[in-house]
């Protein structure tokens, strides 16, 4: 019993956290009486609070003995799962971000859907959502990825739709669907010949298999090429890259507000944590030759996703391009991670998507404030809003600063960090087009800020706040963004 | 003679899934479909897999399918005469993936290698050991998922009968 309480109640606890709180809101939901709806609203941030305990207590309670944790000699399924999840150091600071982002994100969409219906599957799904997340960030091998990804993405493709009575959120939803099943099969087909080539679905096995002398040029190399191309797809679907980027700005635009925040900041994190252990802990031997097709992609990502931004009028389709244009910008931050001993510096890909996360939900909490007052994301909504609501005309220019990248904001240090990182590793031409790719963006941002100050509207006073909880919201992740750019390494381990 | 039922069995499968894209009306696709997985049942009987084909048929044929006719019927859609052009514009897009898979097939099977898999005796015993006692984590997992499932589509269909409801 007691091998199974160290090496497995205990790592799992962060997961256990919101499967527990998931479980727990199901049975309140089935008593379905109306003197325990208050309570469903409590218990559902319960997830997320316990969560960040439980990675507190790992993170006290030295992490490197998880991690240094070896299999044998105990039963079947425990040296499975001691071989398929990875705990360190560096994977409980992404739990951190995780939980916090989760919290955050709940109680924006708890404010957001307080009268409706659906709250208490809403809040459901999202848990079992988180705790795939987590899973999803410290899987160490195959069929722990392809089971997180999907336990993480089919509730998203629900919650898209969720609301009957949104213009085209059905649409959405379905186009997510078909999108994301498609490269789930892709993946299940990398998987496959991954198998196939090496023998193991576990990440160490197999890029020791990979580093072998003739593993990378043997006849079974030439197929372990073709997975990692197929990865690139699949995951490139996930994460929004630029030649399958579609189904982007129609899903962001057509799910409720929060939901998009949801799936901008806490979901995109995750995605990143995959990449980065599908990438370097299972295909670093073959590094050079998907670095020669991430490079590209990240490029022409940028200039999809600012381009695109370009000509949007709706401020949801504009960050939705604009998320696009930081996915390349990550995938550059990603492609240019070095490696002391055996591991991987992530700090500042992960400092970046920490800040990104935080602007997006809480640009996202704005947003959707205003949806609710003026019924319309257009920009035209927003106008005059510097002068009628001055703290939050504030909030709004910080973010989209911080998207824009430049100093003193928290986005324009992530930014310098990723691109040093890039310079250092030898990918400088890359990073002159990401620069390039940025000064374009600046065009779409002021335009914002244009509307926020410079214009006079006629019913600028129409902005009505009847939702105190979601201006916290805002005014949480403007203050951690405060906090990131005075103290970027507090978060850099 | 396992040449002859391999090609015949392939070319059987081939010929049903492109009667799927290829037929105008869904009942008709949907019942190629049917006979598309039988195909490739039998080809899993060929490998030795008796339990894939088993299970192929069984859930496939047996559940899938036979809601997708429900579906098909309860919805009664019109078939769509009047696009002619998409049915040549299928045919090429499915010739020339066909022809690309092709040459990724050469090049990785030439590169395969020689590696038989390993077929055990008594396949269901095998399975449900391994689920149970190797694989017993990413089961649970399965199981959440399986749950959460439930209630996804307990909530979409419940959100559509309100959005339903409103508009009576």
């Amino acid at each position: 019993m007691k091998p199974v309480i160290d090496y497995f109640l205990i790592p799992v606890m962060p997961v256990a956290a919101f499967i527990v709180t998931g479980l727990v809101l199901i049975a309140l939901q089935c008593l379905n009486s109306a003197k325990l709806k208050p309570l469903i609203k409590l218990v559902a941030l319960t997830g997320p609070v316990f969560a960040i305990g439980a990675t507190w207590f790992l993170f006290k309670n030295a992490p490197l003995e998880y991690s240094r944790l070896q299999p044998g000699g105990h039963q079947a399924w425990l040296n499975e799962f001691i071989q398929s999840y990875l705990l360190d150091s560096t994977t409980l600071i992404w739990y951190w971000a995780i939980g916090a982002l989760s919290f955050l994100s709940f109680v924006f969409i708890e404010t957001y859907f307080k009268d409706k219906e659906e709250l208490p599957e809403v809040m459901i799904l999202l848990q079992f959502v988180s705790a795939a997340m987590m899973l999803l960030v410290s899987a160490n091998s195959l069929l722990m990825v392809f089971m997180a990804l999907e336990l993480m993405s089919l509730p998203i493709y629900v919650l898209v739709g969720i609301e009957p009575n949104r213009h085209h959120g059905a649409e959405a939803s379905l186009k997510y669907f078909l999108f994301g099943s498609f490269a789930t099969v892709l993946l299940l087909f990398s998987i496959a010949l991954i198998y196939s080539c090496t023998g193991s679905l576990h990440f160490n096995q197999i890029s020791s298999f990979l580093l072998a002398p003739t593993g990378g040029n043997n006849p079974s190399g030439l197929m372990a090429l073709t997975a990692s191309a197929l990865f690139i797809i699949s995951v490139g679907f996930k994460l929004g890259l630029a030649p399958f980027h579609m189904w982007l700005p129609d899903a962001y635009e057509g799910a409720s507000t929060p939901i998009t925040g949801f799936m901008g900041s806490a979901v995109k994190l995750a995605a990143f944590g995959m990449a980065v252990r599908l990438w370097w802990g299972m295909l670093a031997p073959l590094s050079t030759h998907w670095i020669s097709i991430l490079g590209p992609l990240a490029v022409v990502t940028m200039f999809v996703g600012n381009l695109g931004a370009l000509k949007q009028r709706n401020l949801k389709r504009l960050l939705a391009y604009s998320s696009i244009s930081h996915a390349g910008y990550l995938i550059l931050g990603l492609i240019s991670i070095s490696k002391t001993g055996s591991q991987l510096n992530t700090q500042n890909l992960f400092y970046y998507l920490v800040v990104y996360g935080f602007m997006f939900l809480g640009a996202l909490g704005l947003i959707s404030l205003i949806e609710r007052s003026s019924g319309g994301t257009d920009i035209s909504n927003i106008e005059g809003l510097g002068f009628s609501h001055p703290l939050l005309g504030l909030c709004l220019t910080l973010f989209v600063l911080s998207a824009a990248g430049i100093p003193p904001t928290a986005g324009f240090l992530g930014k310098y960090f990723l691109f040093s990182d890039a310079v250092r590793n030898g990918h400088t031409n890359l990073v002159i087009w990401a620069v390039l790719s940025s000064t374009v963006g600046i065009y779409y941002y002021l335009r914002v800020i244009i509307a926020v100050y410079m214009t006079e509207s006629a019913g600028r006073s129409s902005l009505v706040i009847r939702d105190r909880s979601m201006v916290m919201v805002v005014l949480a992740c403007a203050l951690c963004m405060i906090f990131f750019a005075m103290f970027p390494h507090r978060l850099g381990i | 003679m396992r040449e002859v039922l391999f090609i015949a069995f392939s070319l059987f499968t081939i010929g049903a899934a492109s009667g799927v894209l290829l037929s105008r009306n869904p009942v008709y696709s949907a019942f190629s479909l049917i006979l598309s997985f039988f195909g490739l049942s039998g080809l899993y009987l060929l490998w030795g897999s008796t339990f894939m084909a088993m299970i192929q048929i069984l859930i496939y044929t047996g559940a899938i399918v036979v809601l997708f006719v429900f579906v098909v019927m309860l919805l009664n859609l019109q078939t769509n005469r009047e696009n002619s052009s998409n049915i040549v514009f299928l045919g090429v897009v499915s010739a020339s993936v066909w022809l690309f898979s092709l040459i990724i097939l050469r090049v990785l099977t030439r590169s395969i290698p020689n590696k038989i898999l390993e077929i055990p005796e008594n396949q269901l015993r095998t399975i449900s050991k391994l689920l149970f006692t190797r694989y017993l984590w990413p089961f649970e997992i399965l199981s959440f998922f399986l749950l959460v499932m439930i209630i996804a589509i307990f909530a979409i269909t419940r959100t559509q009968e309100i959005a339903h409801g409103g508009e009576k």
